[in-house]
């Protein structure tokens, strides 16, 4: 069974947050939610890097080992994924979770956590698939219509890649193994060049450095 | 004299409503710890006639460049 993942290339990703708007959009998320978010490390400084995070659907998620009410499951390709039925707003993944991916509506009265909220590869949740309880809460179900998460689909520079974990190390490492040639990813040249031709893009193409 | 038997009646009524809110509801779910008793997601069953769909779009949507 193929374990469905996410990658963000974070030397392709340009922090567009089209990721993000696609997300809020395809799953009509409450405001105040980000499902999905693009965190810029060294902001403004030259050699900044951006991510795009969600939830990484973890093999042993910690946010699933802490819940009291055991409101997560595993699905057999790997998506961890909940029942808002079941859960009650303690907070205790969003602690635990390592990328901040559990999230909260802050519009109820008296400031209550409320149900939490957090991406779903676009699989929806426990009910019934493209019924109107499962878009409510839990979004679109696009895996079961044959499709991938839309954040990922409509990446216009592919940093961000979901699917098949197999396919999407081998679409990695194909691209890391292409880069590694090229100077401003081994700016000293000590590391071993293969004999590969260069890539005909990225800035020092353009620039014809290389 | 004609009240006392519907005293009677109310006071019957009253103690069989509270015999019967100590029965068990058939609906209630017991926690155990790391057991998942939330709703099936119909979804897990379909996986095998998606794995190949999924592959191909995933080939299809991050291939071409």
């Amino acid at each position: 069974m193929a374990r469905l993942k996410f990658l963000c290339d974070i030397d392709r990703c340009t922090e567009c947050n089209a990721c993000v708007t696609a997300c809020k959009n395809e799953n009509e998320v409450p405001w105040g939610i980000n499902r999905r978010r693009v965190v810029v490390i060294d902001d403004g400084q030259p050699g900044e890097k951006s991510v795009s995070v969600a939830c990484m659907h973890c093999t042993d998620a910690p946010c699933q080992a802490v819940c009291p009410v055991d409101c997560f499951y595993t699905t057999d390709d790997g998506l961890v994924l909940h029942d808002k039925d079941l859960c009650i707003g303690c907070g205790y993944c969003l602690y635990a979770c390592p990328f901040g991916a559990p999230q909260f509506p802050k519009d109820n009265l008296f400031g209550e956590r409320g149900k939490m909220d957090k991406c779903t590869f676009c699989a929806g949740g426990p009910e019934d698939d493209h019924s109107e309880e499962e878009f409510e809460k839990y979004g679109r179900n696009r895996v079961a219509e044959g499709k991938l998460p839309l954040c990922a689909e409509m990446c216009s520079s592919k940093a961000l890649i979901a699917g098949d974990a197999d396919i999407i190390s081998h679409l990695y490492r194909d691209r890391i193994s292409r880069r590694v040639n090229r100077p401003e990813f081994n700016p000293d040249q000590s590391v071993s060049q293969s004999n590969k031709p260069e890539p005909p893009w990225g800035w020092d193409a353009a620039y014809q450095k290389s | 004299m004609k009240t006392l038997p519907l005293i009677q009646l109310i006071v019957a009524l009253l103690f069989v409503s509270l015999i019967g809110a100590c029965s068990d509801d058939a609906r209630v779910t017991l926690h155990e710890p790391h057991v998942y008793k939330g709703n099936v997601d119909a979804h897990q069953y379909n996986l095998l006639s998606q794995e190949k769909r999924l592959q191909q779009r995933t080939l299809l949507a991050f291939t071409d460049r």
